[in-house]
């Protein structure tokens, strides 16, 4: 079997766990969808990864308690011979999701804040090798990887935020808290299936992790980072622009470089600051088509992981060159607000099943 | 043709790489391995596979007791009719037993031969002559051993020593005479500090180890000779500390060292690639040292040394990019200015491999990042160069290189000498000529003189290629592509192990250093040792804390 694992600790799976949680935080979503009626999401995104952190621990939880070592033998424990390759397919399916999420974001805003004039295909070309290779060299190259480039994307996001703390203006985020309660609830709600399948991953990868117990501290870690980055991010934005302006921005992370120019200096601060984000974009993607990979494999008893991660890679990148060059660009719009709106229900529903199903079995076996 | 690609692909072949990491009970799987692997003979199995074997078809044929056969067999051996270095010489001792003293003229100090063996034998009154008199009363050589073995006697007068033959007797005597030519301690030429000792190894295996051993006075320090597995027949020491090194490491090491079949291991840089986890990497997964104090400060942390015969290299292993960054200067400088000198090199390395790279995407794609002033001054400087600017990057990046190369190869003076005309003439001309653009010219000597801050050498040719690679990364595709082969190239470090430890240690994966490796700690709390080794004192300290993990329980132990 080569299912390119290797055992990193907790430090570097809470590090491409929490790139990945920030990424899809910061960049992922649809501000048409999240600022439709106010902005709250200074609110319900950081929420939102506390209560993805929240449905993580139950599952890791109820894994411990039926003895599985990760997510695939937990839904093979579960659901048996027929249904967990299923179930398998459907989960493989949002983590292959939340790694063209991100990446379909970033390659638009290449597309029109850098390279207008070129075609989308060829800034796919250059995103995926580097994608690709990453995934194809391992989990524990990921992790370490991540790890090394955490620190710079952290300090390059606050030095964003510190640099346009001059436009700051409080009446921004008139109304508050932007959305009523069940407003919010619901919000929150949809965001679970941004953020949980990154900790999905740490689960999918825990025995990569060296045991649950060390994936659980690593999820913990990383959901409370990124639900802090999540509030300072979003709050810096709501102060920054009002929720009708967010709704119209593409990208608006991408747009709060701009409110501070450095005029004549050698470097300018924001075209720099968004390759170093997208760095972080490659390495969540990386990510999330290894640990996508990984539980697809194991389903489906494949003897080696990288073909998988190539198709999962290549699907990933066609998939945005087809929603972006192609007229279907409102059919995948629909599609991402159909996610946005319910993915976070088999993402959770599905490894709870598992779990339940499990356990349920082995009192019944004991 | 399927399973072909397959097996070239390694396709459902687990990553047969060896792992230095540890358990979740903070204890490597191997040590365990490692510790019920003692005393299995397993460096013996090794070293039957290797050169002395090849070498001597022999293998453990023994002596004759007539002293005519032993002369004919060794004459026959050595081919003496007509190779005239093999020196025979036949006499009679003063117990009057017929004897034969073998050497290789030049090896062996024939002085030292005639006045402490042959002339005492001589001399030596009468009586029985056993090996143990013989030792005893006349022969004045320090270092002498009893052999039997045919290829352990060829072994030896290769390598200078004198074979002592008396008649009636199956047994040889091997002594001391090695007194070859050789180039005495002198300065560390490619490794130079302005503080600290100025020592640097020589070609000879004796020399450098008694300089490591004048650094390292501990009982513990292990020198174990043995033979390179080249036909050659090279001699090999490998150094290490018996109580703290990871065992685990060391049987990886002979392991290794013991599957080395080659014609010719002329140098330390042969047995590298030989034996290091990814030879077509290139970076190295060794530290190459001339500097004794370098390899006993890796040595005292549990890292094992190896010095080959006609090298002034040691080895080290395992190396990580920290090792192969920092400089031993550092430690000797006071902790800030340590620290500083550190900050500045991982700025040169940083500015070495992106600085051209980034330029040529900025200029090329992303003008809106240069301010109008250095625009325009980049524009002017360029007005009549004719070739595109990234492949005037290139061209001057290939230059440096040229220029470098030179430098290196031609002795003394003259090399010096040629930096300087390569540097302020070639430029200026390359300027006159519309070769080249002041600018770039600019871009590319900080990039050199950041390359040049990479104390190791490997490294240094490394990382000057790595550049090249994001040029042409930054010509394909501005910094969308830079970064992508940024993050490639991070993950291929990432993705690299020397000896089972990866070569990001500390940083990722993260050991129990409480400061990022770019600073330097204080000397005073020097008694920790490197944590991704996992010495033995390591794993001594967390049995006596019974298994706790992360206790950092690398403290040295006190002689």
């Amino acid at each position: 079997m080569n299912m390119r694992l290797g055992r990193i600790g907790k430090r570097e799976g809470a590090s491409a766990c929490a790139i990945a949680m920030t990424v899809s935080g910061i960049f992922t979503f649809e501000t048409k969808l999240l600022y439709e009626h106010g902005n709250a999401t200074y609110i319900t995104l950081p929420l939102a990864v506390l209560a993805s952190l929240a449905v993580f621990l139950l599952i890791a939880g109820l894994m411990e308690k039926n003895g599985s070592v990760n997510l695939g033998e937990l839904i093979a424990k579960g659901f048996g011979g027929v249904l967990a390759p299923l179930a398998a397919i459907g989960l493989t399916m949002l983590v292959f999701y939340s790694a063209y999420a991100p990446m379909s974001q970033f390659i638009r805003a290449m597309h029109g804040l850098f390279f207008d004039g070129v075609s989308y295909s060829r800034i796919v070309v250059f995103t995926l090798p580097a994608v690709l290779i990453t995934a194809l060299l391992g989990f524990e190259t990921i992790g370490r990887t991540a790890k090394l480039i955490a620190p710079a994307l952290f300090i390059v996001l606050m030095l964003s935020i510190a640099g346009s703390t001059s436009e700051f203006e409080a009446y921004r985020l008139h109304p508050l808290p932007g959305l009523s309660a069940l407003q919010i609830a619901v919000q929150t709600l949809e965001e679970i299936g941004t953020f949980l399948p990154a900790l999905m991953c740490l689960l999918i990868n825990a025995d990569g992790l060296n045991d649950l117990k060390t994936a659980k501290r690593a999820g913990i870690e990383a959901a409370l980072f990124s639900s802090l980055i999540c509030l300072v991010a979003q709050l810096a934005l709501g102060l920054c622009y009002t929720y009708k302006e967010l709704g119209e921005l593409f990208m608006p992370m991408f747009r709060i470089n701009y409110l501070n120019k450095f005029e004549a200096h050698f470097m300018r601060m924001d075209k720099l600051a968004h390759m170093i984000w997208l760095g972080g974009g490659m390495i969540a993607a990386a990510f999330c088509i290894h640990s996508g990979a990984r539980l697809f494999s194991q389903s489906f008893d494949m003897r080696d992981i990288r073909p998988v991660i190539c198709a999962g890679a290549v699907l990933s990148s066609l998939m945005i060159m087809i929603e972006v060059e192609s007229k279907m660009s409102e059919a995948f719009f629909a599609v991402k607000e159909f996610l946005n709106e319910y993915a976070f229900i088999p993402i959770c529903a599905v490894p709870l099943a598992a779990a339940l199903a499990a356990s349920g079995r082995k009192r019944r076996y004991a | 043709m399927l399973e072909k690609l397959f097996k070239k692909l390694n396709f459902d072949v687990p990553d047969p790489r060896f792992e230095l990491l540890e358990t979740e009970k903070g204890v490597p799987n191997e040590r365990r391995e490692a510790k019920a692997k003692k005393g299995s003979a397993f460096w013996c199995k090794g070293r039957a596979k290797t050169g002395e074997g090849r070498r001597n078809d022999q293998g453990s044929e023994r002596l004759s007791f007539s002293l005519q056969k032993n002369e004919r067999l060794f004459r026959a051996l050595f081919s003496s009719d007509i190779n005239t270095d093999i020196i025979f010489r036949r006499f009679e001792t003063g117990f009057g037993e017929e004897a034969l003293v073998i050497f290789m003229n030049g090896m062996a100090d024939a002085a030292s031969v005639s006045d402490f063996i042959i002339r005492p034998l001589m001399d030596a009154a009468e009586g029985e002559a056993d090996e143990m008199r013989i030792l005893e009363c006349a022969v004045q050589i320090g270092e002498a051993e009893e052999s039997c073995e045919i290829a352990a006697i060829e072994a030896a007068i290769l390598e200078g020593r004198t074979a002592l033959f008396l008649n009636g007797r199956r047994r040889a005597l091997l002594l001391e005479t090695r007194g070859f030519e050789k180039r005495s301690v002198t300065t560390a030429e490619n490794e130079r500090i302005v503080r600290g000792p100025q020592e640097g190894f020589t070609e000879s295996i004796r020399t450098n180890v008694t300089l490591v051993r004048r650094i390292v006075k501990t009982r513990d320090l292990i020198a174990s000779y043995r033979d390179a597995g080249g036909e050659n027949g090279t001699k090999l020491a490998l150094l290490y500390r018996k109580n703290i090194v990871n065992p685990a490491l060391l049987s990886e090491i002979e392991g290794r060292l013991a599957r080395i079949e080659t014609a010719l291991v002329s140098s330390s840089g042969v047995i590298e690639q030989l034996i290091e986890d990814s030879p077509c990497s290139p970076l190295p997964q060794t530290l190459a040292t001339e500097r004794p104090d370098r390899v006993a400060s890796f040595l005292m942390n549990g890292s094992v040394a190896l010095i080959a015969e006609g090298s002034p290299f040691a080895l080290i292993m395992p190396a990580t990019a920290a090792a192969l960054l920092n400089s031993p200067e550092d430690v000797y400088m006071r902790r800030p200015l340590g620290t500083l000198m550190r900050i500045v090199r991982y700025i040169g390395v940083f500015i070495s491999l992106i600085l051209p790279g980034y330029f040529v995407a900025v200029a090329l794609y992303h003008q809106g990042l240069l301010s109008t002033e250095v625009l325009s001054t980049l524009i002017k400087s360029r007005e009549m160069v004719f070739e595109p600017l990234p492949f005037e990057m290139i061209l001057l990046l290939f230059v440096f290189q040229l220029i470098r190369e030179a430098g290196m190869r031609v002795p003394g003076s003259v090399g010096q000498a040629i930096g300087v005309i390569g540097g302020l003439i070639l430029g200026q001309a390359a300027v006159s000529a519309n070769l080249a653009s002041t600018v770039i010219l600019i871009i590319v000597a900080l990039s050199g003189l950041g390359n040049l801050c990479i104390p190791d050498y490997s490294t240094q040719i490394a990382a000057s290629y790595f550049r090249i690679g994001f040029v042409i990364a930054a010509w394909l595709g501005g910094l969308l592509a830079l970064t992508g082969a940024f993050i490639i190239f991070t993950a291929y470090m990432a993705n690299l192990k020397s000896f089972g430890v990866p070569f990001l240690s500390p940083t990722a994966p993260k050991t129990f250093t409480k400061r990022p490796a770019i600073l330097r700690g204080a000397i005073g709390r020097g008694v920790r040792m490197d944590d991704w080794l996992n010495t033995e004192a390591e794993a001594e300290e967390r049995a006596n804390e019974g298994g706790k993990r992360g206790s950092g329980g690398l403290r040295r132990k006190k002689a």
